[in-house]
């Protein structure tokens, strides 16, 4: 990756970056320290104060207890798995055909989908839910998954990412005789598994992330998602603002953890195409 | 030269000798866009298509309604609060747009690398976006506070002698909110810079260091048109974004759209007339559609100035 | 785009607040339902956010006695939790699955009764009347504007609070604390003189822009057929008024023009108001999360020029009208809301009955008698609710006019328009809503 050498540069660079971890992070830092507060400590207090005074692991413990937080992880995580595969899968191959070949209906199709990016949620969500229960899955997580399957920005996103592959990598394979179906699987699909991780982590995000469709969706509490069950730290009579933080922290976890894991992946697809000469 | 395993009869006159490949390659597109429109189609058009129907009639959730005709246009150039949200939602676009496109460039460029320590700048950039919004909202209602930390911060410093009502002023909290929505946005169009810049190849910057361009001159003479397409791509995605803002005044607001609902947006407009339990459907659909055809028109003007001021990039 | 955007449109925290309480039932009325003839079958039980460590073992104990008399029977209980209550009541109804009975509060329970989804638990049930209090029985009683009269649910638990003081930031600003204010006269002299001494600190959040106020003030809502609202009346206009000039003075937060109840609870943790209307469990919250605010916690009842309280909530309980088990729907609901079950309910939620009689229990007393904050709360609350009503009509939702109607009061404090203008708006706004089919 290309990096410049003036010291004066770096030390522009690192102060920025260390400004915006604390703009993006500090919150995020914030709620921990609110997670960790004992019954000791006055959440409320002005000015407010980061180090708990009577630090404690109660709060999580107390999530743990009152939310089978394990068996809604599972349940998301299997609503995640889908939508993730779904959004690779389907927006790849779309992707692929709406951003690389030419054919009739191109131009209305991406319009359309442009479009329903547009539709309100707020205005559908009951007809997506009288469809759901038509075709009998209400209170399922294929359920949950399904009308999230293919994401219009997802399928957007890859188009893009097929556009900016070089024509002369496709051309070379069609001398050589492949197909379609060969240049798909062979040559353009290995030059954006970046875009595709990215795909699969907005996915993944969205997925572990909603509330109101899942709650629309699920009645039975069996298959809950990890949103709806720790909705429930909040109490109907009095709330403690420090236990629905243990719980945003428990929540957001995985979803750190799995970032973390895949970010170095958006890099990787140059070097697997390899079309550095 | 194969046949495709998929290359199903077709009704396509191709000449003879070709016929055994171009089944496979005539279809192709189609099977291959196929399973992600059923999707679409099933879950959005149908539903989207519903909502087009009613637009014209006086429907509620619980009760059909009779067509109308254009009753809830008319009455929606009435409404105090539609002008209201139309001016919220176009400001937010035109205020915050901008600053989407090119923040999240720089902040992608600063952090690209695959040194351990980008890895840990590009997790901890991205933590805002996988926030729920109502942790969000929590957090910056908290330091927004007139007793909250930014407003500490600032008399500390001398800065402001009184609190600065970010969450009480009409337009103070929009700005805020559209402060929020830039943080959170960050994050989410980094990411998607970044693969982009991944496509970029080294040896232009090795040939412009050759020139002797500096840091900020490879950024605007390699970087900006490398990334042309998905700046582009970003300014479509967040323009919409922006007109269709909901969370971060919702959230600031605590579901109220400030003093007098004059922060309202055009999604919270929808949302508080087409839910719950007397949801007027039909006002809420209509609503809806003067969405769609605003955001369409913003698009096609993007991709006409677009078209008039570059050559086809694709 | 962002992928919470759902999550947070449900985030109506303020909404769990909004209705709080109800009536019951006598013990016998799940017993008379099974000696004409025997129940059998199964039905599901919706509560709203009551599913946790304090009351599960309330319900499950509640539905194992249940099932015990009545053998052949199954209550399937479901809870929905805190946020998007209402979205989720409307996609079942509007999907033809609304549980058999649904847990709710006045304003939903008519939206639901509106609609014809509700069962007339009057013409169902004609018994079972006397086995709640009048308070409880009208507060579930709807009529008018495309509703056929009846009851539409059982009343279930009521709830009620008193006033509560930071004495700190009184006695800071000037006012006194022997004697804390009752009407609404001694409220406006007290907020004055904290507003002189202090700025930056206020008295409380109220501004008229809660039905709650304007009744407590005596002035009338909406006529007695409820066809019409009336709340723009001149002595409405004036009291409004009485609140714009404090406002002009200094002496409402501005935050508070668009804050619901969580934000102000918020403000009196951190000691930015000086008072704030709660429920009898309130103080328990204060010590959990503002040990400081606790130490000077003083409470007194709401600020009422009227002789009863006019801000009782009621909770009830709705049979839905096409169960497919009436007798057994039908026969829960009233076992839920019996007496004895409502007085076990009560001692676990600090919350009240709406069961004839259930009142007198000698629990309420003992624990109205404790000497601490809690205890006085009891106490205050004990009084309000006996004699108390609701303040603000099924009818007035919040998308029906009470939204409407807070953000026209919030215009007028800032002066965008007067209070009769504000009023006005609010009363033709409100009215045109409830001759909405």
């Amino acid at each position: 990756m290309h990096r410049n050498k003036i010291t004066v540069g770096k030390v522009v660079q690192y102060t920025i970056l260390i400004l915006m971890f604390l703009l993006l992070v500090g919150p995020f830092v914030w709620e921990i320290s609110l997670a960790l507060k004992g019954p000791g400590d006055n959440v409320y207090a002005v000015p407010p104060y980061l180090v708990p005074k009577t630090p404690t692991l109660e709060n999580f413990k107390q999530v743990f207890r009152q939310v089978p937080i394990m068996h809604y992880v599972l349940n998301t995580l299997i609503v995640a798995c889908i939508s993730i595969v779904g959004n690779v899968a389907l927006s790849t191959m779309a992707g692929y055909a709406l951003g690389r070949l030419k054919w009739k209906g191109r131009d209305t199709i991406f319009t359309i989908l442009m479009l329903t990016m547009v539709i309100p949620v707020e205005g559908i969500i009951i007809s997506q839910f009288l469809i759901i229960k038509s075709i009998h899955l209400q209170n399922t997580l294929l359920g949950i998954a399904l009308p999230g399957l293919v994401g219009a920005i997802n399928i957007i996103l890859m188009t893009n990412a097929f556009k900016s592959i070089p024509k002369e990598l496709e051309e070379a394979a069609q001398m050589d005789g492949a197909n379609v179906w060969q240049q798909f699987f062979h040559i353009c699909v290995p030059q954006v598994k970046g875009t595709m991780t990215v795909v699969g982590i907005f996915a993944f995000v969205g997925a572990w992330n909603d509330f109101l469709w899942p709650l629309i969706v699920i009645s039975d509490e069996k298959n809950y998602t990890l949103t709806i069950g720790l909705n429930r730290l909040k109490g109907m009579f009095i709330q403690d603002p420090r236990l629905i933080a243990a719980g945003a922290i428990v929540s957001l976890l995985p979803i750190v953890i799995f970032f973390a894991c895949f970010q170095k992946y958006f890099f990787q697809g140059l070097e697997q195409g390899g079309i550095k000469e | 030269m194969s046949a495709t395993p998929d290359g199903g009869p077709s009704h396509q006159e191709s000449r003879p000798a070709r016929v055994h490949r171009s089944l496979g390659t005539t279809l192709a597109p189609y099977l291959f866009v196929l399973p992600a429109m059923c999707i679409v189609v099933v879950f959005v058009f149908i539903a989207a298509l519903n909502t087009f129907r009613l637009a014209f009639t006086d429907s509620t959730l619980l009760k059909p309604g009779k067509f109308v005709g254009l009753q809830n246009f008319v009455e929606l150039f009435h409404d105090e609060y539609f002008l209201t949200a139309l001016l919220n939602s176009t400001l937010y676009v035109v205020c915050v747009v901008p600053f989407m496109v090119i923040l999240p460039l720089i902040l992608a460029n600063l952090v690209a690398g695959n040194s351990r320590v980008m890895g840990f700048f590009r997790t901890s950039f991205y933590t805002p976006v996988v926030m729920s919004a109502v942790v969000v909202g929590m957090i910056w209602s908290n330091l927004l506070d007139p007793k909250g930390l930014v407003n500490s911060l600032l008399e500390s410093l001398h800065i402001s002698k009184e609190p600065i009502p970010f969450l009480s002023d009409r337009w103070l909290i929009l700005f805020s909110s559209m402060f929020v929505t830039i943080w959170l946005g960050l994050g989410y169009y980094m990411v998607i810079y970044l693969t982009a810049l991944a496509n970029i190849d080294d040896s232009l910057y090795e040939a412009a260091e050759l020139d002797g361009a500096g840091p900020i001159r490879q950024f605007v003479s390699v970087t900006m048109p490398g990334v042309r397409s998905t700046m582009l791509l970003i300014l479509m995605l967040s323009t919409i974004a922006a007109f269709r803002v909901f969370n971060e005044v919702y959230v600031l607001t605590n579901s109220t759209a400030g003093p007098g609902a004059q922060d309202i947006t055009m999604s919270m407009l929808i949302q508080r007339e087409g839910t719950g339990i007397m949801a007027r459907t039909g006002y809420a659909s209509a609503i809806s559609l003067v969405v769609l055809v605003i955001v369409g028109a913003m698009l096609i003007l993007q991709s006409v100035v677009e078209r008039w001021v570059g050559g086809d990039n694709a | 785009m962002f992928s919470t955007k759902k999550a947070v449109a449900l985030s109506a925290a303020t909404a769990i607040l909004v209705s709080l309480a109800a009536c019951g039932g006598s013990d016998d009325s799940g017993n008379s339902a099974s000696k004409d003839g025997k129940l059998s079958g199964s039905i599901t039980f919706q509560t709203w956010n009551l599913k946790n460590d304090k009351y599960t073992p309330y319900f499950n104990d509640l539905i194992k006695q249940f099932e015990k008399e009545n053998p052949g029977t199954t209550i399937k209980w479901i809870d929905q939790p805190s946020d998007g209550y209402e979205q989720k009541l409307s996609a079942d109804a509007a999907a033809g699955q609304l549980p058999d009975i649904v847990d709710a509060g006045a304003s939903m329970m008519y939206m639901l009764a509106k609609a014809g989804i509700l069962m007339d638990v009057s013409k169902e049930a004609p018994k079972a009347a006397k086995n709640y209090t009048p308070g409880g029985w009208k507060a579930a009683t709807f009529s008018g504007n495309g509703v056929e009269k009846g009851v539409y649910a059982f009343p279930w638990y009521v709830n009620d609070g008193p006033q509560y003081y930071n004495t700190e930031v009184l006695k800071k600003c000037g006012v006194s604390t022997d004697k804390l204010p009752k009407t609404w006269d001694e409220y406006f002299d007290a907020a004055n003189t904290l507003t002189d001494n202090c700025k930056g600190d206020y008295m409380s959040t109220m501004m008229a822009n809660d039905m709650g106020d304007l009744a407590s003030a005596g002035i009338k809502i909406i006529n007695d057929d409820h066809t019409k609202y009336v709340f723009n009346s001149p002595k409405a206009v004036a009291f409004l008024q009485r609140f714009v000039d404090l406002y002009k003075k200094g002496g409402i937060p501005p935050e508070a023009l668009d804050a619901k109840w969580s934000q102000q609870s918020d403000f009196f943790q951190r000691g930015t108001i000086a008072s704030m209307g709660g429920s009898a469990y309130s103080a328990d919250g204060f010590k959990l999360n503002a040990p400081d605010l606790y130490k000077n916690l003083a409470v007194g009842p709401k600020i009422n020029d009227t002789p009863h309280s006019v801000t009782v909530g009621y909770e009830m309980l709705g049979v839905n009208a096409t169960t497919k088990n009436k007798p057994l729907a039908l026969a829960f609901a009233q076992y839920v809301t019996n007496s004895k079950n409502q007085l076990e309910f009560d001692k676990k939620a600090a919350v009240f009955p709406s069961s004839a009689g259930t009142i007198d229990d000698p629990y309420f007393a003992e624990a109205a008698s404790e000497d601490s904050v809690k205890g006085q709360a009891l106490k205050i609350t004990l009084d309000a609710v006996k004699n108390g009503s609701a303040s603000r009509p099924a009818e007035f939702t919040d998308s029906n006019g009470n939204d409407y109607y807070g953000e026209q009061v919030a215009m007028a404090l800032q002066g965008k328009q007067t209070a009769k203008q504000a009023l006005d708006k609010a009363v033709a706004f409100a009215n045109k809503k409830l001759q909405q089919k």
